[in-house]
């Protein structure tokens, strides 16, 4: 369906991608993965030339879109694309955002383009918010329609570049299940992703890309479970998350602190900095739940382990509907008392924008 | 608040025509010869060149020098200069006006009263023929019964130009002379022109079968105009060495005394009410004066609305040339809107009036809407340019990913978005382009203010025509802005109506495929 023949794309100051030939099929679910600054969200763009490759060549259903011949507005209407930063006309209430590309492009009528647009929102659940505006939406929810948007043309493959990327950990999760579902309907998809756990439960194929191309092409079994090649396999044992998420309703401690202390021991920690990590969870969660008395509260915990570098950090983010202002030095004062005594290094990150107030970093 | 506005604004008015009407200033001095003189700051018309003969006569007197007549006889009554020079040909007309206005005896010198001629092909021609005419005038007596009729037994409210009898057959003659120059030249009843000059030269056409085209420069613009070949004839200009360089001059067809004029301070017994009730008649109703603010206002007018639409429409151009364009488009276009952003207004007009259009026949008009135009069209691109640059790339991306065109992304995306963040600029800018419009005078178009000018001139008193014509840009700017509001609000997508959305979105069958 797509086929890459040494594709070469060069800056003045970098070469993220060599030489990459390869093929997509129809019915390919690809996730891309890698670290960062090797060229999968260059691949991802040069596939519709949104970047313009410096040499090979592109073919889509046989016909080669790199060629100045080619009447590229048409082509890219197979291929569909979904950004990390949404980028929804913000002018155009959501219906029309579906259907803006339906009449002008497709020439439908507007009652069949409304139709469709309709159907389409109702998949991602946002029938109801069609006549308000994006700046009205959260960001999981610009996200689905952005993904309705891209439906609305009948693109034979959708380009996904890091569609979760700038979602707070709250939302990541209604806009995976939509990408999954597509998934699961069969739909051919190349997905930019730096969750390691999407990329397995979503695709059926799997690029790791590294060292200016597609180093390592295979299935999800074959890429996180065995992989062939020495980049890949560090990369894969290299980060290891152990992702919770706390509230109120599903909060059993004994369970949780079970949790830390597997992921912990796999990862052949110390004894001295289990029981840290184990603490800092503890004291963390009993300092929030004392002073957010009011009102539900919920905590997302990442532990992080980077085997390469040794690291061990835990990135707290509470959400709360408390004014979090308001008791903010409180608890800041109450965590740095407790924390001292275990020789833990705190920093805090401003998140504003994400969660109630900030994140805060514990290296353990 | 809103109630007390308007009385407050009255009140504002009232006080200021209090303050401003024309008083007397108390002379201290007596001034009755040239020897008096020689210790006065001395008000001249710039260009005319009586400096050097006050120099001869009066060497210590201080010469102030003024755009234009008009504004010398205000500077005069309040204080600012002691002496004013004016020529003997208007001083009868200006002592009807200004009853205070006492002339010295001695005149400062006697000059000649000619026309400045292009050296150019019709020019050689027409030279030939208006010396041949002048000649014949002074021997049949012509010019004797013009200066009669004119000067020595005017009679202001009688006068009238014979204008029939104009075939044009030899051709149009482009002219210029100075307005507002009562009684060589002046707008007479509903704004006509009318006067000495005026009368001689349809003379001259009639009798050479020349059709005039009668434009109103300043006096020193005049010589500019000549050798920019955009006149053949200025009319009423003192033959000078320098000046005939670049210009012919015919013999004279009259003559006339350059005077020293005083205010003797002496104040007519009548009220105030009765001085301001003259004062609006003279300025509006004599001679159906209003009408010359309306022309004004309808040439201010009709410039600033061609300039902003062919502006916009310019500005927009230029960014899809751009647009389409590579770095060498983009460098030209910057280079034009730092060139105009950095010209004054005035001499842009001029450059455009007297150098690229000098050799053709375009209305003055044309070439204001032109350089107007120009202006606005440059203010707009960069405009457009910022506001496109607040929108951002991301949804340009996703437009041109979807499968639009540039010209699509830009009118279905960018351009709504855009209009929003720049709508507010977009109307101050009309704004200025209304004021900016004010120096039109320049390439001799009759716009408002050039309009209040030539009325300052026939009533030698500022502060009507001055506040009036502000009235009226303030009137002009007000609606103006009101109607670009409304435009700002329609633009606005967001304020479309959610139910006409819909309906427009679901009218419309759905067909079977």
């Amino acid at each position: 369906m797509i086929e890459l023949q040494h594709l070469k794309k060069q800056y003045d100051s970098a070469t993220p991608l060599e030489d990459v030939s390869v093929t997509i099929n129809q019915g390919d679910v690809i996730a891309v993965i890698g670290p960062s600054g090797t060229g999968k969200s260059t691949l991802l763009r040069c596939l519709n030339l949104l970047e313009t490759p410096t040499s090979g060549h592109i073919l889509v259903d046989g016909e080669d879109i790199t060629s100045p011949r080619c009447d590229l507005n048409r082509v890219r209407r197979k291929l569909g694309m979904v950004f990390q930063s949404f980028n929804l006309y913000e002018h155009l209430t959501v219906v029309e955002n579906c259907m803006l590309a339906q009449t002008k492009l497709l020439h439908r009528s507007h009652r069949k383009a409304y139709e469709k647009a309709m159907e389409l929102l109702r998949s991602v659940g946002m029938e109801n918010q069609a006549m308000r505006y994006p700046s009205q939406l959260s960001g999981g929810q610009k996200q689905r329609v952005a993904i309705a948007r891209t439906l609305a043309t009948d693109p034979d493959i959708i380009l996904f570049d890091e569609p979760t990327s700038a979602l707070d950990p709250l939302t990541v999760d209604e806009v995976e299940t939509v990408i999954a579902k597509l998934s699961r309907q069969g739909r051919t998809m190349m997905i930019v992703t730096h969750s390691m756990d999407f990329a397995r439960r979503v695709s059926n194929r799997v690029f790791y890309m590294d060292q200016g191309g597609i180093y390592e092409d295979g299935t999800p079994e074959q890429i996180f479970e065995h992989p062939q090649k020495e980049l890949t396999r560090r990369f894969i044992n290299r980060l290891s998350t152990l992702d919770m998420l706390i509230t109120e309703e599903n909060h059993d401690l004994e369970e949780e602190i079970n949790r830390i202390h597997t992921f912990c021991t796999v990862k052949g920690l110390s004894p001295h900095r289990i029981v840290n990590a184990c603490s800092v969870y503890e004291e963390t969660l009993s300092i929030f739940y004392n002073y957010f008395t009011k009102g539900s509260k919920t905590l997302h915990y990442v532990f992080v382990y980077n085997a390469a570098e040794d690291l061990l950090t835990c990135t707290l983010t509470p959400y709360t509907s408390t004014k979090w202002e308001e008791v903010a030095t409180k608890v800041l004062t109450s965590l740095e008392t407790k924390l001292i005594t275990h020789s833990i290094k705190r920093y805090w990150e401003d998140k504003t924008e994400e969660g109630n107030g900030f994140s805060s970093v514990y290296e353990i | 608040m809103k109630r007390l506005l308007p009385v407050l604004i009255v009140l504002c008015f009232l006080g200021a025509v209090f303050v401003c009407l024309p008083k007397s200033s108390v002379t201290e001095r007596s001034i009755s010869t040239l020897e008096d003189v020689n210790s006065c700051t001395v008000g001249i018309q710039g260009g005319t060149g009586y400096e050097s003969y006050l120099a001869e006569v009066c060497p210590n007197a201080q010469a102030v020098f003024f755009n234009e007549f008009a504004s010398i006889y205000p500077a005069l009554q309040q204080g600012k200069i002691d002496v004013m020079l004016t020529e003997s040909i208007a001083f009868a007309v200006e002592k009807t006006e200004i009853k205070s206005l006492v002339a010295v005896k001695e005149p400062i010198t006697v000059l000649d009263y000619s026309i400045g001629i292009a050296k150019n092909a019709q020019g050689s021609t027409v030279y030939q023929q208006l010396n041949e005419f002048i000649a014949k005038c002074r021997a049949d007596g012509t010019l004797d019964e013009l200066k009669d009729y004119w000067l020595d037994s005017y009679d202001r409210d009688n006068v009238t130009v014979d204008k029939s009898g104009i075939t044009g057959e030899n051709g149009v003659l482009p002219m210029a002379m100075e307005a507002s120059f009562e009684p060589m030249c002046f707008a007479g009843k509903g704004g006509e022109l009318i006067g000495c000059n005026i009368d001689f030269i349809y003379r001259f056409c009639r009798e050479y079968g020349y059709e005039p085209e009668i434009s109103m420069l300043d006096y020193d613009a005049m010589t500019a105009a000549l050798s920019a070949g955009k006149i053949t004839m200025a009319v009423g200009v003192i033959p000078d060495e320098e000046r005939s360089e670049a210009v012919l001059f015919t013999d004279p067809f009259l003559d006339f005394e350059v005077i020293a004029a005083y205010d003797s301070g002496e104040t007519s017994a009548e009220s105030f009410f009765v001085k301001l009730g003259g004062s609006i008649h003279k300025t509006f109703i004599r001679d159906s004066r209003w009408q010359m603010f309306v022309q004004g206002a309808v040439t201010t007018l009709l410039i600033a609305v061609l300039a902003v639409i062919f502006g916009t429409v310019l500005g927009l151009l230029l960014y899809l040339w751009c647009m389409h364009g590579k770095k060498a488009e983009q460098a030209v276009t910057n280079v034009l809107c730092w060139l105009m952003s950095s010209t004054p207004t005035v001499v842009l007009l001029m450059i455009l009036y007297y150098i690229i259009f000098g050799a053709y026949a375009v209305s003055n008009i044309a070439v204001a809407v032109v350089g107007f135009s120009i202006l606005f069209g440059c203010s707009f691109y960069e405009r457009i340019v910022s506001g496109i640059k607040a929108v951002g790339i991301g949804q340009e991306e996703a437009a041109r990913a979807q499968g639009f065109n540039m010209n699509q992304t830009f009118f279905l995306i960018q351009l709504p978005q855009a209009a929003e963040h720049f709508m507010p600029s977009f109307q101050g800018d009309v704004v200025t382009l209304i004021q900016d419009t004010s120096v039109v005078g320049y390439i001799a178009i009759l716009d408002l203010t050039k309009m209040s000018d030539l009325v300052r001139g026939r009533t030698y008193e500022a502060f009507f025509p001055l506040m009036v014509t502000a009235g009226i840009y303030f009137l002009l700017i007000w609606v103006m802005t009101l109607l670009l509001k409304r435009v700002s609000f329609a633009v606005n997508m967001k304020n479309r109506k959610p139910e006409k959305i819909l309906k427009r979105l679901t009218k419309g069958e759905i067909k079977d495929e």
